[in-house]
């Protein structure tokens, strides 16, 4: 029987069965958002960091989940600021991607997996803001309203910054 | 049309290469049995790292205090409407007031004194033209501030007045810069993630 997020959050409002509720909301979210953080990083253990560091923010702070946005758009909010936040200090370390695809033409026989790698390279160009934009809209086909929602930016400004991005990207897709 | 073909076509008409690369996508890879084994591995380190949540984790409140606090606080605003409508007004004691023009006079001296000493600006020197004493402004501020009891906030503003022109705490705008990046993920990120909502 599929569980409701009314069902987590009442399982965890109790000491006695906190944990219970917490691993249900992870049954139910988990492979969400980590394919959602995964698009922010080129490697599965950067994107494990990311989850962990997530779930223990929602477990710290859960019980203060005042219900006014849906359970998974808060969720989601958490796990693509702890990606964006990630990203920072990837940067602030002087970190980059090793694996970077070089650009180039793509040809018709080149596999789902070259093509994904090349865009993730492109997506790595974006500023942090627009690729969050970006991954929102391409990746997990969000409606603007609702990442309007997440990101606290009005629906025109989001579309403006997608567009940039799907621009940005083509340009590098096409050189 | 459902909202993936609404993203393709939106992506047709600018980005055609993008759109051509959306309808190939597939999830990324991710090790065997990963997700089978998240769950307990997340509970191991929340547990871990945030410790086990208990009753006292939290802000406690006596219990049903949030059933009564609506009626309470109903009860509480009628009866300060009540003697607000009464007619009688209560005036705050001369020593209350006093002691806030006091409070107001000795923090505006501290900021004077802080302004002068951290910016070492000159004063300017009286010219004595008043005929009621050639003190220099250093002395009236050094004054000022021993007895700032002695003085209206009007007095001291006037006075300070001509010390705050001169003074020059232009920050240049990469040092606010360096400043926000610095600070920059303990500003935003950590408690607007959760507290939004």
């Amino acid at each position: 029987m599929p569980t409701t997020d009314g069902e987590i959050l009442e399982l965890f409002k109790h000491p006695d069965t906190r944990e219970k509720g917490f691993r249900l909301l992870l049954q139910t979210y988990q492979e969400r958002l980590y394919y959602h953080v995964r698009r922010y990083v080129h490697h599965h253990e950067d994107a494990n960091d990311i989850l962990q560091n997530t779930f223990l923010k929602i477990w710290k702070s859960l019980h203060g989940f005042r219900g006014d946005a849906g359970l998974y758009t808060w969720l989601y909010r958490i796990a693509s600021n702890e990606a964006l936040s990630y990203l920072q200090q990837q940067k602030k370390r002087g970190i980059v991607p090793i694996d970077s695809v070089q650009t180039g033409s793509s040809s018709d026989s080149e596999s789902a997996e070259k093509m994904a790698a090349r865009l993730q390279y492109a997506l790595d160009s974006l500023p942090d803001k627009q690729k969050q934009v970006f991954i929102m809209r391409y990746y997990d086909e969000m409606p603007y309203e609702q990442m309007a929602a997440i990101t606290d930016t009005s629906v025109g400004a989001l579309k403006a910054s997608y567009h940039h991005a799907v621009k940005k990207i083509e340009q590098i897709l096409t050189a | 049309m459902n909202r993936r073909e609404d993203i393709v076509k939106e992506l047709q008409d600018a980005a055609p290469i993008l759109a051509a690369y959306k309808a190939t996508e597939s999830l990324p890879a991710v090790p065997e049995n990963y997700f089978a084994g998240l769950e307990d591995s997340t509970m191991a380190f929340v547990v871990a790292e945030g410790g086990q949540w208990t009753a006292t984790s939290a802000v406690q409140v006596p219990e049903r205090y949030f059933e009564q606090l609506e009626d309470a606080v109903m009860a509480n605003i009628k009866a300060q409407e009540k003697a607000g409508t009464s007619g009688k007004t209560v005036r705050l004691s001369i020593g209350y007031t006093l002691f806030a023009r006091m409070a107001a006079a000795a923090v505006l001296a501290g900021i004077l004194v802080l302004t002068i000493f951290s910016n070492r600006t000159a004063l300017p020197v009286s010219d004595c033209q008043d005929g009621s004493a050639c003190l220099t402004q250093e002395e009236i501020y050094n004054y000022m501030q021993q007895n700032s009891h002695e003085f209206g906030v009007e007095q001291i503003q006037e006075t300070v007045a001509p010390a705050l022109e001169q003074t020059t705490t232009a920050i240049a705008t990469e040092e606010i810069q360096d400043y926000l990046e610095q600070e920059q993920l303990y500003l935003e990120l950590d408690d607007a993630s959760t507290d939004i909502f």
